[in-house]
């Protein structure tokens, strides 16, 4: 009988308990795809034909740091001020052989997507390649690093950057 | 809902025109499918990355979802483009992506495009009513959430009662067995094994239970229609907008009271008649407005013939008219009747409804009749004077005279079809189902979570 009552309680137990497993899972693959895209844009890859380099976002940290205040204003009208700090796109480019000037750059995220910088915006001071917001690591889902250009509005603020081709 | 594909172009703000092949399914059907209707609602989508559309200063509605861009587009939950599936982030701008078509050709739609759709808020939602965070929802489920109406909008006593019995007898299963001492006795009635079966009856099965047992489906064929009694009428028709057209003609068909009231039914709750057409429109009608006469001696009618041919093309096989409320053309002061005219017929709900039919499911020709169904009344006795009986006679008709117009016609005999679908959707609303669900793995599920909220509370 009491043995009963206990398989009884056990079973209910685990059916309330079950269908949350299923949610679990679901999240862990995310993070599992998130890890891995984490893992990718650890390096970014420089092409300045014929030349194409591979760096390390961690060899950033050698360069000179450069804070900005800006506002980020994403596509849907949203304004998101703060403060983001990392390394000038200039610096990264010049520390990589890219000569100046060029016509523009084209950056590719890890999502495919894609947007073309010109020479202008691309040497301006507040146009950083940013590894901190508000002087913490970025949200993972953002990337090692982000670009931010306090210039211009949030489509030019690329996440996942995983590639940087000069266009000449 | 049924998938459509189509090529939507858009313009982002760095001016790159693209145009991709695009798989989805409607919002409006989505939405539809999850009880929100009301084209009043706002909708707000977002994403896990904090995105959401639209902004701050925009606004959505559940009526933009039904709006048709000059090229017949709609606005989609994308899931394929260019034929591949889309995955989820970081990598994808899937599993889901809202899709929207330009509405003027240099539109700068892109921005409107939500990535990695993941939560629909339908508003205006209460003071300090927080909808789930887009980034806790997994990437296998949409969530709708807000004003929704309930998917199980029936009494919730059923399940209350029964968890206190189930709780009850769990109680005294635990203490009753201490006092009887002959409890190793195997004839005796397992008191655990009782509950248990109680409680997960209970538990698996409300749901579905509590989808009205009066809730059915009835289903006309052609001929079926045609043998009921049926009325040839000369009706006037006025449209809504400018430049106001008003044209005349000669209709046949089953007059709606005689459909509703000897056929199937009306059920004691029912306050709306709600005709759809194969394309997704509808046409709404009070309960009284379905069985009034129309100045004229005339009634609303489920047409099939005009001047006694057979309806064609963008008229469907099946067209609903109702008569002006006041006859004339625009000049002369005459009401507008167009907009509940609906052409391309295909069912016919009795609200408030828990079953839902796919209009588009339903076989060209046949009119299916569903939601709150109530019994038939006999036809009224041969020679019926107030009633909306099968001889009308107004304005009579001139050149069609159908032989279906004999009056106490034999009508043949509908019974309710109880269709797999219908009991699918029902078994998937119980946990049952949803625990079947889950153990299949279904790559993909729409669901519905957070507060359920009837429409009968909006403000």
């Amino acid at each position: 009988m009491r043995r009963n009552l206990l398989i009884a309680l056990c079973v209910l137990l685990l059916a309330t308990a079950l269908p949350g497993c299923g949610k679990q899972k679901v999240l862990l693959e995310s993070e599992k795809r998130l890890s891995g895209m984490y893992r990718a844009c650890q390096n970014i890859v420089i092409a300045d034909p014929p030349k194409t380099t591979r760096v390390a976002v961690s060899s950033f940290s050698s360069l000179q740091q450069q804070t900005v205040n800006a506002v980020l204003k994403r596509s849907n009208g949203m304004k998101i001020s703060g403060t983001w700090s990392g390394v000038k796109l200039s610096d990264v480019l010049a520390a990589n052989g890219v000569a100046t000037p060029f016509k523009e750059l084209k950056i590719t995220a890890y999502d495919g997507y894609v947007g073309r910088i010109s020479y202008d915006i691309a040497v301006m001071p507040d146009t950083i390649v940013a590894s901190r917001e508000s002087g913490k690591p970025l949200p993972r889902d953002e990337g090692p690093v982000r670009l931010v250009v306090a210039s211009q509005d949030g489509f030019y603020w690329i996440r996942m950057l995983t590639r940087i081709e000069v266009l000449r | 809902m049924t998938s459509k594909t189509a090529d939507y172009r858009s313009i982002n703000r760095w001016k790159t025109v693209t145009t991709t092949k695009w798989k989805g399914v409607p919002v409006v059907d989505v939405l539809k499918s999850c009880g929100v209707t009301d084209p009043r609602a706002t909708l707000t989508l977002y994403a896990p990355d904090g995105y959401f559309w639209p902004g701050p200063s925009g606004k959505l509605t559940v009526a933009d979802m039904k709006k048709a861009n000059p090229t017949g587009l709609v606005r989609l939950i994308g899931y394929e483009e260019g034929g591949a599936k889309l995955s989820p982030e970081p990598d994808g701008t899937g599993p889901l992506r809202y899709v929207s078509p330009q509405y003027s050709q240099v539109e700068t739609n892109k921005p409107s495009w939500v990535s990695n759709l993941r939560v629909i808020v339908v508003g205006p939602l209460k003071k300090g009513e927080k909808p789930p965070s887009a980034k806790k929802v997994p990437s296998s489920e949409l969530v709708v959430f807000g004003r929704v109406s309930p998917t199980y909008p029936y009494s919730i006593a059923f399940p209350i009662v029964a968890a206190a019995l189930g709780l009850l007898f769990l109680v005294a299963a635990i203490v009753l067995p201490r006092k009887k001492k002959e409890d190793t006795d195997p004839s005796k009635i397992n008191g655990a094994a009782v509950t248990l079966v109680v409680l997960l009856t209970c538990f698996l099965i409300w749901p579905a239970a509590s989808a009205r047992a009066a809730d059915g489906q009835v289903v006309f064929t052609m001929d079926q229609l045609k043998a009921m009694p049926s009325v040839t009428a000369h009706y006037t028709f006025l449209k809504q907008l400018p430049p106001y057209t008003y044209y005349e003609s000669d209709y046949t068909g089953v007059p709606l009271p005689v459909l509703l009231d000897q056929k199937v039914g009306v059920g004691a709750g029912a306050t709306k008649i709600i005709v759809h057409a194969s394309d997704g429109y509808t046409a709404e009608l009070t309960v009284d407005q379905a069985r009034a006469t129309y100045p004229g001696g005339l009634l609303p009618i489920i047409a099939y013939a005009e001047k006694g041919k057979p309806l064609t093309g963008e008229e469907g096989s099946l067209r609903l008219i109702v008569p002006q409320s006041k006859q004339g053309n625009h000049d002369q002061g005459g009401e507008p009747n167009t907009p509940l005219c609906a052409r391309m017929v295909r069912s016919v709900e009795i609200s408030p409804s828990g079953v839902s039919v796919d209009p588009a499911s339903v076989p060209e020709g046949s009119l299916a009749v569903y939601g709150n169904l109530g019994t038939p009344q006999p036809a009224p006795a041969p020679a019926p004077a107030p009633a909306p009986a099968p001889t009308p006679a107004p304005t009579p008709s001139n050149n069609a005279s159908p032989a279906a117009q004999a009056p106490s016609s034999p009508a043949a005999v509908n019974t309710p079809v109880t269709s797999a679908k219908r009991v699918a959707a029902i078994f998937s609303m119980s946990l049952a189902g949803r625990v079947l669900d889950a153990i299949a793995c279904v790559p993909f599920r729409l669901v519905t979570r957070g507060i359920v909220t009837s429409f009968r509370n909006w403000p």
